[in-house]
């Protein structure tokens, strides 16, 4: 592989020695001259070019002009730029610095800096855009690689809608673009089958165990007399099934909260794994009631029955279901703070009769500031809200 | 982490908050002490110094439970804060180890 080089001198003879230094003293190098600024730029048109030694003092178009084009423009500004000039003021030094030149070395050059020092800072300016450039490649590897990722959670995800028997409505807000937040929610044979989910961490390794989530609670709702609870106790077996940790001091991939539930007619059964707990709003009365039943989180443990609970709900009724991230943001520690969620989830349950969008609304922001304390920055962990309507 | 051992009971006294960023140093420690377990009948986590603990935090807990109950010897956790043993409760691990002051 060669590195391109343009050296960019109005006077022939100074191109000249600068090639012949640099071609005994480093390898891989390809030169390309210019006499002028404009030359200069379009050198780069045609040409990957990997550095530029650049004189000031130049017709047509001068070095500083073209230090100025070439910092400013996206495709050419990290270019590593060597300026080469026989202007000694400082104040020249100072501002090509500035304006983003690696280094100034001054006409004539000195025997070292010619034999020496100029060869070893080309050499290692090459060295640092071939690192940036590399640097660059897997950042947008990545960038992509989650943009995928992000697409395929979007749709494996439900979005706001209305079923048979409830009105569904979505608030989704992962951390870095995909998470590891998981809920579902579907209609199977006059039953209203949902789960929420929140995997340990966030990011990819997440939204791959989410995905798994999906897979589980679909297929254990295809067996027969299914309930809540055996719905959570059929996930935990099948990740003991199908992971093998064998050898690993760890195993928090596929380790997650969860809520299942199901609406029949007027019944709400449910389970709870470690979810905070759900909320239901009691339209009659309007008020909100506290779900409070748990057990252990899915995947942690093998060989456990989740205990399932159950009670009325009615037309209008309203369950909320949420993956908070309070008490998975360790910087907040604001899992204690629960009575001040729930406080606001009663101040604004006047929103459950027809701005149910407005109430997720609000209850996501809420939980922004409880985490985050500012209202410009971004939530450190993925945030999900469902709400479910009895119709 | 550091490591105490009395007679038979090691205790492993947590230095930070037990959330992500931490848990992988933890983790390789923890590596370290693996062998040194075959000589304890015990093992304590003495979490006193944490005041916060992430969704990490709490599996590398749980790990280290199976790690320790697998060879056969006893695991408890010792002065967590009002505010983790809220956390505990609702994942209801009091029902696998103990929670002692």
């Amino acid at each position: 592989m060669t590195y391109k080089v343009i050296v960019a001198d109005d006077v022939r003879m100074n191109r000249t020695l600068m090639m012949d230094v640099l071609n005994k003293k480093v390898d891989h190098l390809e030169f390309l001259e210019a006499a002028n600024g404009v030359e200069v730029i379009d050198l780069l048109k045609d040409n990957e070019v990997d550095l530029i030694i650049l004189d000031l003092i130049m017709p047509v178009m001068d070095g500083y002009k073209v230090l100025k084009y070439l910092k400013n423009d996206e495709h050419f500004s990290d270019i590593p730029i060597i300026v080469n000039s026989a202007i000694h003021e400082i104040g020249s030094i100072e501002e090509t610095l500035k304006a983003g030149a690696s280094d100034y070395f001054t006409k004539p050059l000195s025997f070292d800096d010619m034999e020496i020092i100029l060869p070893l800072k080309v050499r290692n300016s090459i060295q640092m855009y071939e690192q940036q450039k590399i640097i660059r490649r897997y950042n947008e590897m990545t960038v992509n690689e989650i943009e995928h990722a992000t697409l395929f959670q979007e749709v494996m995800l439900p979005k706001s809608k209305n079923l048979h028997d409830v009105d569904l409505f979505i608030k989704f807000e992962p951390s870095i673009g995909i998470g590891g937040d998981f809920f579902d929610c579907v209609e199977i044979d006059g039953i209203t089958w949902f789960m929420i989910a929140d995997v340990t961490g966030h990011g990819i390794a997440a939204s791959m165990a989410s995905s798994m989530v999906k897979i589980l609670f679909r297929t254990s709702l295809q067996h027969k007399d299914m309930t809540p609870g055996s719905v959570l106790t059929h996930i935990n077996n099948n990740i003991f099934e199908f992971m093998d940790y064998s050898g690993m001091i760890t195993n928090n991939y596929t380790t997650f909260t969860g809520f299942v539930g199901c609406i029949k007619k007027d019944i709400l059964s449910f389970s709870n794994a470690g979810q905070p707990y759900p909320v239901l709003y009691r339209n009659d009365v309007e008020k909100i009631v506290l779900i409070e039943e748990s057990g252990p989180l899915v995947g942690a443990f093998e060989d456990i029955a989740y205990e399932e609970h159950s009670m009325t709900i009615h037309k209008d009724d309203v369950l909320l279901l949420y993956t908070d991230g309070i008490f998975c943001n360790g910087k907040s520690g604001d899992f204690i703070n629960w009575h001040l969620v729930h406080e606001y989830m009663q101040k604004n349950a006047h929103l459950m009769n027809g701005d149910e969008e407005q109430y997720l609304e609000n209850m996501y922001w809420f939980f922004h500031m409880l985490i985050n304390r500012e209202e410009d920055s971004r939530f450190e962990d993925d945030v999900a809200l469902m709400l479910i309507k009895k119709k | 982490m550091i490591r105490r051992v009395e007679e038979e009971v090691m205790n492993l006294v947590l230095e930070r908050d037990l959330i992500a960023s931490n848990v992988k140093t933890l983790n390789m420690k923890l590596m370290d002490y693996l062998d040194e377990f075959e000589d304890v009948s015990e093992i304590i986590l003495d979490m006193n110094t944490v005041d916060n603990i992430d969704s990490v935090g709490v599996t590398f807990i749980i790990n280290l439970y199976k790690s320790v109950t697998r060879e056969g010897k006893s695991f408890k956790v010792t002065h967590c804060s009002d505010d983790i043993k809220q956390l505990f409760k609702l994942m209801k691990l009091e029902d696998f180890f103990e929670l002692d002051e």
